[in-house]
Formats: C-alpha cells, sequence, structure tokens
C-alpha cells in the first residue's frame, strides 16, 4: 500500500528578500501547471502544495523572521520525494530558497539537506480523505470511469442485467483500454481504533494482576482528579477569555477579498489559517493533547473519507509553530470557502473547537468542545480574520472531488471483484 | 420565543399577493439624500406591511448599497459584505455563474457601469387598472422629488401559478416559524424566522447581525435582504431539445422535461408519483416528501434535478438526519414573479411545444429574502445549483438554471460549455451529455427591504 505523507519546510527567509520572493511566487501562482521556476505538472509524487509567507512573530516588542512555508502531501518516501523536486525543477527552487537564510544553491544533495533541516516533524495533527492512493492511481481510475461512461454514453446497457452489463464493461475495457486493466487494483489497509484500546484495557489489567488491584485503582482516581483539576481550571478560563466581536473594519474587508481573489476557479479550494494560541502551558498542553487524539483517530476512525461527518478534505494538517506560540493550519479541500467552514459548524462543531479553542480570541465555548463554532457568524468571522493568503497552491487532480476519488477506487475495486447480481446492482449505482 | 411584529414588517415578507396579478418594480435613482428622504417620507405611509391582507394594491420598498450610503453614509454596524459589494464584483461572478452567457457586463440593467440604483419600489395590483392607478399615486411625487425612473420592469402573472417552460412553480415555500399557528407543516420546512427577517433567532439559535445606525437604531430589525434577478428563459430552446431528445414525441418530451425539473408541469413531485403523473390533484401543491426514504439512489427522482438541487430536503450524503439540518440552513423565501406574454395563454406544454412562439422576451423576476446572502442564496446558487459535484455527482450542474463554464481567468472569458444531466435508473443510469443553457441573467441587485419603524427613521 502507497503511503501519503506531509511536507512542512519553514525556512526564514532573508528581511530584504521578500519582495523579490513575493514575485518569484506570484509568478509560479499565475500559471501553476507551467512556468519558468516550477512546472508542477512534471511532478509526479506530489498531490497538494502550497508556498506561503508567513509574517513574523511579534512578542515583547520584538519581531522573529518572516517564514516560507513550503508544503507538500507526496506519496513514498522522502528522499524520493526531495530528489524528485531538485531534479525536476532545481532551478526553480534554487532560485526560491536563495531568498532564504543559509541557503547555497549547489545541487541536488544541498537541497535535500537544507530541506530537512528545516522540517518541521510530523503535524500535531494530519488527516488524509483518500488513504492509500497515489497520485498516479487517482488518475487510472479516473481515465476507468471515464472509460465506463463513454461506452455507457455509446453503447446503452439498460436492456441487459447487471450482471450481463458488468461483463461487457469489462470486455470492452479489455478490448479497447487493455493498459487501463493493467495490474491489480490498488489493496488498501485501514487500521482501526480496536487495537489501541485493547492495549490499553491489557495494560490496565497486567497493573492490576502484577501489582495490586488497589494500585490500579488508585491511578486511576488519581488520573481522574488531573483531569476534575484540569476541568476546573478550564471552565474558569473559558467564562473569562475575551472572545472576538464581530466589526467590520476596512482592513478587514480587503483582507478578505484579497483572499476571495483566489478563491473558487475549480471545484477545490485551501485555506490557510494562522492563530496565535492562548498563551501559558495550560491551553498548549490542552491543544497538544486534542490535536494528538484527532491524528489517532484520523488514522484509525476518520480514515474512510470523512473527517467527522466532513466528506470534502483531501488533506489537512495542524502544524504548532514557533515554539509553541501559534498553530498553523493548512487545508485542501471541496466546494466554497462558505459550505467548508458551514460543514465545520453543521458536521464537525466539536472537534474543530476542541481545537481551536486554545487559541486567541475564538468564540466563547463550554467544556473545551462545545458552543465555539456553532456560534456560526462569529466563528466564521474569527477564521476570516485569522485566514492568511497563499502565494501559491498546486492541485494534482483539480477536477475531482474526495468523494468522486473514492468512488473511482471502488469502481476500479468492483471491476476486479467477483460479483452476484445484487452487489453487481449495487456497483453499476456507482456509474 | 420572540413572535412576528407583522406590522412592522413589509407584507412581501409575510405573502406572495397571490391575488395581486399585476405588477410593476421601479429601479429608481435620487437626485440627492434630501430628495430621497422627502420621497421615503411621502412613501412611508403607503407601504404594505404583513399586518393583513393587502386587499387590491400593495406598495412595497427595498434600498440598494448605493441608496443606503446617500441615507446614512456612517453606520454603527454595517451591512454586510456582500450587500455592500453589490452582487457584480469579479468575485460574485464566480459564486453566481454571471459569465459567458450570463455575464453582468451583458445585462440590460445593474451593471457597473449603468447609473446607481438607489431603490426599487414594488407595487402590486389586482388589475391593470389598478395599477395604472398605483403608478399614477406615484408619479407625480416622482416628478417633484427629482427621482428617476431608471427602469420600469412589469410583470404579469401566468396561470395557474406557472412559469413560462410551463411548470407549476412557487411550491417549496419555508414556513415561518413565527406564523405556524396559522400554516401547518412538516419539522423540516419549518424554518427559523432569523432566517428570513432580523430581530429574530436564525437555525443556529443566534440573532443574526443586522446593520445599526450610529446612534444605535436597530436599522436592519423586521427587515431582510432582498435579491433580485431578472432571467431570461429560452421556451423554444427549451422545448426544442426536449423534443430532439425523444423523437418529438410529446409525452417523452414532457417525461424528460419532469425529470429535468423534478416536478411534472402540474405540480406532482416525481418521488412521489414516479414514471408518470398520477393526475392527483392533491399532490400538485405536494412538499411534504423527503429523498432519503423512497428514493434516496434518485432513481424516481433524479439526484441533479432543479428541485433536489435547490432544496436537497433529507436526501444528502445518506445521512437524512444531518441532511434535513444542513438544508434547513440554506433557505431562501421566494416571491419571483414572470415577464413576458406567455406563448400559449393555457401554459399547458402541449400547447406551449405546439405554438410558434412570442417575438418578446419571457423570463423571471426571481426575488427571494434571506439574512444572510452569503450563507442562504449565494450558498445554494454556488454549492448546489452550479456545483457539478453536487452529492456524489460528477459533472452535472442544475440541468435548468446552472451554468457549466469555466470563470474566467485574468479576466479571459471561455467559452459556454454543454452540461451532463444524470438519470438514476436501474439496472444503470441514462445520461444527456449536450444540455445547454436555458435561462440568460440579464440584471439584478441586492437590496435591503427596511421595516416600516426603520423607513421612518431613515426619512428623518
Amino acid at each position: 500500500m502507497i503511503y501519503q505523507s506531509p511536507l512542512t519546510v519553514l525556512a526564514p527567509i532573508i528581511p530584504d528578500r521578500l519582495p523579490a520572493l513575493r514575485s518569484i511566487l506570484d509568478t509560479i501562482n499565475k500559471e501553476v501547471e507551467e512556468n519558468e521556476f516550477i512546472s508542477f505538472s512534471k511532478l509526479t509524487t506530489i498531490h497538494f502544495c502550497r508556498f506561503v509567507i508567513i509574517t513574523p512573530l511579534n512578542e515583547n516588542g520584538t519581531s522573529g523572521p518572516a517564514w516560507l512555508a513550503f508544503s507538500t502531501n507526496y506519496d513514498g518516501e522522502l528522499d524520493q520525494h526531495l530528489n524528485e523536486l531538485y531534479s525536476k525543477a532545481g532551478n526553480g527552487f534554487d532560485q526560491i530558497y536563495s531568498q532564504c537564510e543559509n541557503y547555497q544553491a549547489s545541487g541536488s544533495a544541498q537541497f535535500v539537506g537544507y530541506m530537512k533541516a528545516h522540517m518541521m516533524p510530523f503535524p500535531n495533527a494530519f488527516y488524509i480523505g483518500h488513504r492509500g492512493l497515489s497520485v498516479e492511481t487517482i488518475w487510472k481510475q479516473s481515465k476507468i470511469r471515464k472509460a465506463i461512461q463513454e461506452f455507457l454514453n455509446d453503447q446503452p446497457q439498460d436492456a441487459n442485467k447487471p450482471l450481463q452489463i458488468k461483463k461487457n464493461i469489462i470486455n470492452h475495457l479489455k478490448l479497447k483500454h487493455p493498459q487501463l486493466m493493467e495490474g491489480e487494483p490498488p489493496a488498501i489497509h485501514l487500521k482501526s481504533l480496536a487495537l489501541p484500546i485493547l492495549i490499553t484495557l491489557v495494560i490496565l489489567l497486567a497493573i492490576g494482576f502484577a501489582f495490586s488491584w488497589t494500585l490500579l485503582l488508585w491511578f486511576l482516581l488519581a488520573l481522574l482528579g488531573v483531569i476534575g483539576l484540569l476541568y476546573v481550571l478550564l471552565r474558569q478560563k473559558e467564562n473569562s477569555d475575551p472572545q472576538i466581536e464581530i466589526k467590520d473594519e476596512s482592513e478587514l474587508v480587503s483582507n478578505i477579498s484579497r483572499l476571495t481573489a483566489n478563491e473558487d476557479f475549480t471545484v477545490q479550494n485551501q485555506l490557510t489559517h494562522l492563530v496565535t494560541i492562548k498563551s501559558g502551558w495550560f491551553r498548549l498542553f490542552l491543544l497538544k493533547l486534542v490535536l494528538w487524539g484527532i491524528n489517532v483517530l484520523a488514522v484509525r476512525e476518520f480514515n474512510k473519507g470523512k473527517l467527522g461527518n466532513i466528506p470534502t478534505i483531501h488533506f489537512a494538517r495542524w502544524v504548532i509553530i514557533d515554539k509553541g506560540r501559534r498553530l498553523l493550519f493548512f487545508s485542501n479541500f471541496d466546494g466554497s470557502w462558505e459550505s467548508y467552514l458551514g460543514d465545520f459548524v453543521d458536521k464537525a462543531a466539536v472537534g474543530l473547537t476542541a481545537v481551536w479553542s486554545n487559541t486567541d480570541l475564538f468564540p466563547r465555548t463550554k467544556n473545551l468542545a462545545f458552543q465555539g463554532a456553532t456560534d456560526e457568524e462569529r466563528f466564521k468571522y474569527w477564521t476570516r480574520v485569522h485566514q492568511i493568503p497563499t502565494q501559491v497552491w498546486y492541485s494534482a487532480y483539480k477536477t475531482l472531488s474526495v468523494v468522486n476519488v473514492i468512488n473511482n477506487n471502488e469502481i476500479h475495486q468492483g471491476l476486479f471483484a467477483e460479483m452476484n447480481e445484487e452487489a453487481a446492482i449495487k456497483w453499476l449505482r456507482k456509474l | 420565543m420572540k413572535s412576528l411584529d407583522t406590522k412592522d414588517i413589509q407584507g412581501l415578507l409575510i405573502r406572495g399577493y397571490k391575488d395581486l396579478t399585476e405588477s410593476d418594480f421601479l429601479l429608481c435613482q435620487a437626485p440627492d439624500g434630501k430628495r430621497l428622504k422627502l420621497f421615503l417620507k411621502f412613501l412611508a405611509p403607503l407601504i404594505t406591511s404583513g399586518h393583513a391582507n393587502p386587499g387590491e394594491r400593495a406598495f412595497n420598498m427595498a434600498m440598494t448599497s448605493e441608496g443606503m450610503e446617500l441615507l446614512a453614509p456612517k453606520m454603527g454596524k454595517d451591512f454586510s459584505i456582500e450587500f455592500r459589494e453589490g452582487m457584480v464584483s469579479p468575485f460574485r461572478q464566480r459564486i453566481l455563474g454571471d459569465y459567458n452567457s450570463n455575464a453582468y457586463e451583458n445585462w440590460d440593467w445593474g451593471k457597473p457601469k449603468d447609473p446607481d440604483i438607489h431603490f426599487i419600489l414594488m407595487m402590486y395590483a389586482s388589475s391593470k387598472h389598478r395599477l395604472k392607478g398605483c403608478s399614477d399615486l406615484v408619479n407625480s411625487k416622482v416628478l417633484e422629488f427629482g427621482i428617476t425612473v431608471l427602469r420600469t420592469l412589469h410583470s404579469q402573472k401566468l396561470p395557474n401559478e406557472k412559469e413560462h417552460f410551463g411548470f407549476h412553480d412557487g411550491i417549496s415555500q419555508p414556513t415561518l416559524k413565527g406564523l405556524v399557528q396559522k400554516r401547518t407543516d412538516h419539522p423540516n420546512n419549518i424554518i427559523a424566522d432569523g432566517e428570513f427577517i432580523f430581530g429574530y433567532e436564525n437555525e443556529y439559535d443566534k440573532l443574526p447581525t443586522s446593520p445599526t445606525l450610529t446612534d444605535g437604531f436597530n436599522l436592519g430589525e423586521n427587515g431582510s435582504y432582498m435579491v433580485f434577478r431578472q432571467i431570461k428563459q429560452d421556451v423554444k430552446g427549451f422545448w426544442k431539445y426536449m423534443m430532439d431528445k425523444r423523437n418529438s414525441e410529446v409525452k417523452d418530451a414532457i417525461q424528460l422535461a419532469s425529470a429535468i425539473v423534478g416536478r411534472y408541469p402540474s405540480g406532482t413531485p416525481l418521488v412521489l408519483s414516479p414514471g408518470s403523473d398520477k393526475g392527483d390533484p392533491a399532490l400538485h401543491s405536494a412538499n411534504n416528501f423527503g429523498y432519503y426514504e423512497h428514493d434516496k439512489h434518485g432513481e424516481k427522482c433524479p439526484i441533479g434535478s432543479h428541485i433536489r438541487k435547490a432544496n436537497p430536503r433529507d436526501g444528502m450524503n445518506e445521512n437524512p438526519k444531518e441532511s434535513s439540518i444542513v438544508s434547513k440552513r440554506h433557505r431562501i423565501l421566494r416571491r419571483g414573479r414572470p415577464y413576458g406574454e406567455p406563448i400559449a395563454p393555457s401554459m399547458d406544454p402541449e400547447d406551449i411545444i405546439k405554438a410558434s412562439g412570442s417575438e418578446t422576451e419571457t423570463g423571471l423576476y426571481f426575488i427571494c429574502f434571506n439574512t444572510n446572502i452569503g450563507r442562504q442564496f449565494e450558498f445554494i446558487q454556488q454549492q448546489w445549483m452550479n456545483n457539478k459535484k453536487f452529492d456524489h455527482l460528477y459533472n452535472d450542474p442544475d440541468p435548468l438554471i446552472g451554468i457549466d463554464g469555466k470563470p474566467p481567468v485574468n479576466g479571459i472569458q471561455k467559452p459556454d460549455q454543454l452540461g451532463e444531466f444524470t438519470v438514476q435508473q436501474c439496472p444503470v443510469r441514462k445520461k444527456l451529455t449536450d444540455v445547454p443553457q436555458f435561462t440568460f441573467v440579464k440584471g439584478g441587485a441586492y437590496f435591503f427591504m427596511p421595516g416600516l419603524r426603520a423607513i421612518n427613521k431613515l426619512a428623518e
């Protein structure tokens, strides 16, 4: 099974090179598939990619560097991915990173070393909408569906029985598109929550048997006590933390129009969101805990195309940056911003509130995960206030929704599966 | 729950003036704020409230952002960004699908270089004669205060609540929670007042952000945002396409058109009468139905049909409960009116198909109300109507009013594209791959329809 991984590189920008860097990134974004710097259409390992200029963190009157964030969702091994970037667009990457501190444009090894040196650890939480499907597979499966569609359009099959129709489709593909029928469909193994739950239980029981049940009881009571304390602390803070007020500042309006200028050109959109984490160890601790939980759930529970109940996210990641001071969020999704944020509120308010309630000015919450995002207008306003422009954004399959990608895979899998009539009817519904 | 203050709410928000079949919509411009206020002072006592049935005539009015600029250049809390930006902008163009043959550059009115519209005066009457009376009443004051009527849009209702393609229109309307005592309905169709009228709780149990004046006066209270779009309907083209696709078999052509609409010409929903119209009059205005239980795969009423896209009810993502909640948060109150001479007086599709066609333009003045243009009207337009990926579809814009184009990049328009329409069926789907556009946007603007107290306040 192919693994998709997140790469996040943060490099400090040389202060007086910011304009030059912006101009390079703008040029790339204008014709992102083909341009003089990085022709993304030639890169085969990337699902989604973005460059974002992150403004410095201002704290106690001093400000840090501006960062260039580079992020990809890539297939396979990191070294292979980085080498592909440099072998196909080395010149472009050299020119970009020459605007950053300490970069020497002197070949592939230097580039790979620099990227690794500035690479962030694995995101605090990382979500994949279509697990186990490489870019290559996604395109192949899209072609398979298309070929079937053309066949059905040209030679209507409604007089035939379901199993016969499936047979005709397979015969047609084998005859006219043999290359699409080569190889098996991808085997995808999804993890589940059963194992970690089992392990936890076993450990607890082992403590009980090996030492004493009283010890286990004390341990659990102590844990409960800690949670209780944290809870009291949280409720106090929740009642006193300031929340954002909806105002109509002209600055915000022009910010929003800068963002919307790049939205809704295709069925997919992206979001880059950067917000300061509430100060103190308590919120940072909670945030890390929640993100850890979300990451576990993303791998083991929300691994079939829906995060919470949101069916439109290709990839999303949360990364804590600036030594625990800011939370960065990247997302690639289907549909409009309004619909994405609406889904947040309607389908995943609890999880997202649990994350962002630990950041500045989030709408008032209750018990960490409740209210907050359900204050719809305030939540959307808060999101826009902290959303930042993405200088370069690339998608390898911008005409496909997550639902399409997953459906295409099911079509592909079904082609190679034995079916009775009932199963065939179900499969034909996917067409 | 606060009860609806129908005495302060303009009548059009409460009722559709079914019996007032004639109407004129005057797009007006005032020479300055002072004279606009004087005109409002004259108009205020004429405005029909929602309190009682209006009888033989009704007056309503709504302001544009430019008009509000004249009356209240500074606001305490401003209007929403959507209203202030207006319907016409490069971003909004992508949301609404106002490019290619809908491009606002070619509109009859409302395009950027046209003179600013400050307000719209909406006059409804039970006969042509009475409507003339309304005009006479207004005209002298229009002259006196130097108001320019930029355009008069005339509408005349068609028989049997039909629109120009020959279908029973305007059936699916939300029932306002505040009016439930008078009208019973399915819980999924009873919508919080605040979705349509400021000053009341919305579907999130919150008060929608309402514009206020600098002195704290709640200007939004009992008001609403009104979306107005002039949509030309190519009736001949519509029926020609259906006939071409069905070997000129009238019955089959009507069946295909019904699949595209999701209701038969009578108004009967396909999902309640699959295969053919049973002709049961009780179903003509049927609106109390869902999709999940009886038609989750779209084999009775296609997933991409017009009424399913406009209001998906419980049918999205195989999750009826969640789908119902989501649908309730994207509803609009529709008050549209047709324009142009009917192609066949009976408005029966069989007659429309036979008729030679009229020379005058036919279409719809699409009018709807909501308190959050972005989450309601624009969302429906973008995420449901024009969205090819709606639910689990791949390439199906709304077959009746959607646009399957690629939005202009760097200002460069791309040619129109034909749309796909998938008809789900057992054992396997059928598909139309060449659905042309049947409707064309010819003008439009966003308005704010204030409550009566707010009009009086603005006239001060």
